[in-house]
């Protein structure tokens, strides 16, 4: 990865309405190379603001750069592309689908080594898919065709509402791949809408959560693996070392993995007594910091051998008077943590 | 119902001596059709395409005229054309009527609400994601315009298939404003009524059953280029 660290995207007082909907962000920047995950209800504003970015949707009111450029000043913006959430294919074949953008640039080179490199990124065999018409295909197909149609242009900034909504779990773990190989070759910029929070965890570094048109925080959530083991009350635990466990209801599987919203935890100075919450830990602060656009504070407490993520409002933190390297004890409870 | 087996057994003397009069017959009849067709898809063609895609003031009321002339009766149109291109009427000197032109003219005014009412509805009709994928894929406005077009092609074709079926079997025009003159403007739609006219249910007959096969083979034809083109 280059450390250009220049913002790719770089959003200024958008705001943007139709009906009672309004989305409306006063900052919103983006570094290069990294990837962004969105979250949020359906009809929160995670799909409107991908197009605008992807120049769908006209930008009402505000200021949009690009790589430095204002969103208005291309008139088709080619190092942005987006994946809808439904992808469309062409009424052709899965190799005039995938070079479709190439022809239209006039990169007619080396076509076919192109197209079967981008089928095989995307775990199509070449030989087998090339020639397949676009109804041959089954939605996990369909899926990676489009990705691949998309990865082949080589873009700057790659937006993908929700892929793996439609898919079977294999496509998704592919799909999972594709992103982070782009990551890896290109420096490619991600912002990926997706309702799996493990998977999006997996393949973004920050996620940001939208509701109702506004971003109200950024955070990584947290991913608590197993083996969960049948403990007390009808409930399951993972060890996570120092003699800790965590509690949780019981999982589809001993190897599940659960995950924490950061807005779920409760942190305190105090062992807390008489409290319903079955999992009250100890652990210790390692980081602070504020979350941009929102007046919460990210904490990360070290607990045995794993790392959480606990949102507090600033007000709280003054209130616990908290320093990096204190000890605190973190509460939440064993219904906080979903299944995967 | 002997003259039925004979109309059939006259179709295919007529057809396998070669018989001039049925073949000039034929043969005209194809010319006006396919001129008429092929003038009609490039003008009908672009507009239906622009009624579809555009939204513009008075969208619905255009489409809802142009369905209108849908129903034009062939006798309407030839009548019209008729006042139109008669020695007295404005383009009597150009001399059309009586001749293939004239006629070809009537057709296209058949047959080119066909061609853009069908286009329109095919283009609109088109996935509401298509032109959204078009402009990620960073297509250009040309591209846009012929992928659409492209996507929309099985329609289309249905389109001109429906409009040629139109020409080649409308009776109206053909004998009002060609004249049913023989080796010249008959075509087979008017030679039929004219042989059946005269009683001659056998040729009548065989020039029907010529008039369904080419309707087949057209037919027959678009259905294999739909294949080859999926």
């Amino acid at each position: 990865m280059n450390n250009k660290y220049k913002n790719i995207v770089e959003i200024k007082n958008l705001f943007h309405s139709y009906g009672k909907f309004e989305l409306n962000i006063p900052i919103f920047n983006i570094e290069e190379g990294t990837s962004i995950g969105l979250t949020g209800r359906n009809g929160s504003g995670k799909t409107t603001l991908m197009k605008i970015l992807a120049k769908i949707e006209k930008i009402q009111k505000g200021n949009i750069k690009i790589l430095g450029k204002n969103i208005n000043s291309y008139e088709n913006n080619r190092d942005v592309t987006y994946l809808l959430q439904e992808p469309y294919l062409l009424k052709k074949t899965v190799f005039e689908n995938i070079s479709y953008g190439l022809k239209q640039r006039n990169l007619k080179d080396n076509l076919n080594e192109k197209v079967n490199e981008a089928l095989i990124q995307t775990g199509l065999n070449p030989e087998k898919f090339a020639k397949r018409k676009w109804f041959e295909l089954s939605g996990g197909e369909a899926q990676r065709v489009a990705i691949a149609s998309r990865l082949i242009l080589n873009p700057k900034l790659i937006l993908l509402d929700e892929p793996i909504a439609n898919v079977d779990i294999e496509s998704a773990e592919i799909i999972k791949q594709i992103l982070i190989d782009m990551r890896q070759k290109f420096n490619t910029t991600l912002i990926v809408s997706s309702h799996d929070k493990l998977w999006l965890n997996s393949v973004t570094d920050e996620i940001v959560n939208i509701h109702n048109g506004k971003i109200i925080g950024k955070s990584k959530g947290n991913i608590i693996s197993g083996p969960w083991k049948k403990d007390i009350d009808n409930l399951w635990s993972a060890n996570i070392g120092n003699n800790q466990k965590i509690f949780a209801t019981k999982p589809p599987t001993p190897n599940s993995d659960g995950f924490l919203q950061p807005t779920d935890i409760i942190l305190s100075k105090i062992k807390p007594i008489e409290l319903s919450a079955q999992n009250i830990l100890t652990g210790k602060i390692i980081s602070m910091k504020s979350i941009t656009e929102s007046s919460k504070l990210e904490v990360q407490i070290n607990i045995g051998n794993i790392t959480i993520n606990s949102h507090l409002t600033t007000h709280s933190t003054k209130e616990l008077n908290i320093i990096p390297g204190n000890n605190i004890w973190v509460i939440f409870k064993a219904t906080s943590i979903e299944w995967i | 119902m002997d003259y039925i087996f004979d109309g059939i057994t006259e179709a295919f003397k007529l057809l396998l001596s070669f018989d001039e009069e049925t073949y000039s017959a034929i043969f005209a009849t194809l010319q006006i059709s396919t001129i008429s067709i092929i003038i009609s898809l490039f003008i009908g063609l672009p507009l239906g395409f622009l009624i579809g895609y555009k939204n513009f003031f008075g969208k619905t009321q255009i489409k809802t005229f142009i369905d209108t002339l849908l129903a034009l009766p062939t006798v309407v149109v030839g009548l019209l054309v008729y006042t139109f291109i008669s020695r007295r009427g404005p383009f009597g000197e150009l001399n059309l009527l009586f001749n293939i032109s004239g006629i070809v003219i009537a057709q296209i005014i058949l047959i080119l609400p066909i061609i853009i009412s069908l286009t329109s509805t095919a283009i609109e009709s088109l996935d509401s994601r298509l032109k959204p994928t078009l402009i990620t894929l960073g297509a250009t406005k040309k591209g846009i315009l012929l992928t659409t077009l492209s996507e929309a092609r099985f329609a289309i074709f249905a389109a001109s298939v429906t409009a040629y079926g139109r020409a080649i079997s409308e009776v109206g025009i053909s004998m009002m404003i060609g004249g049913n003159i023989k080796w010249h403007t008959r075509t087979i739609t008017t030679a039929i009524a004219l042989e059946t006219g005269k009683g001659e249910f056998s040729t009548g007959i065989a020039l029907g059953i010529v008039l369904i096969s080419i309707a087949f083979f057209v037919n027959y034809s678009l259905s294999i280029l739909k294949r080859f083109n999926q």
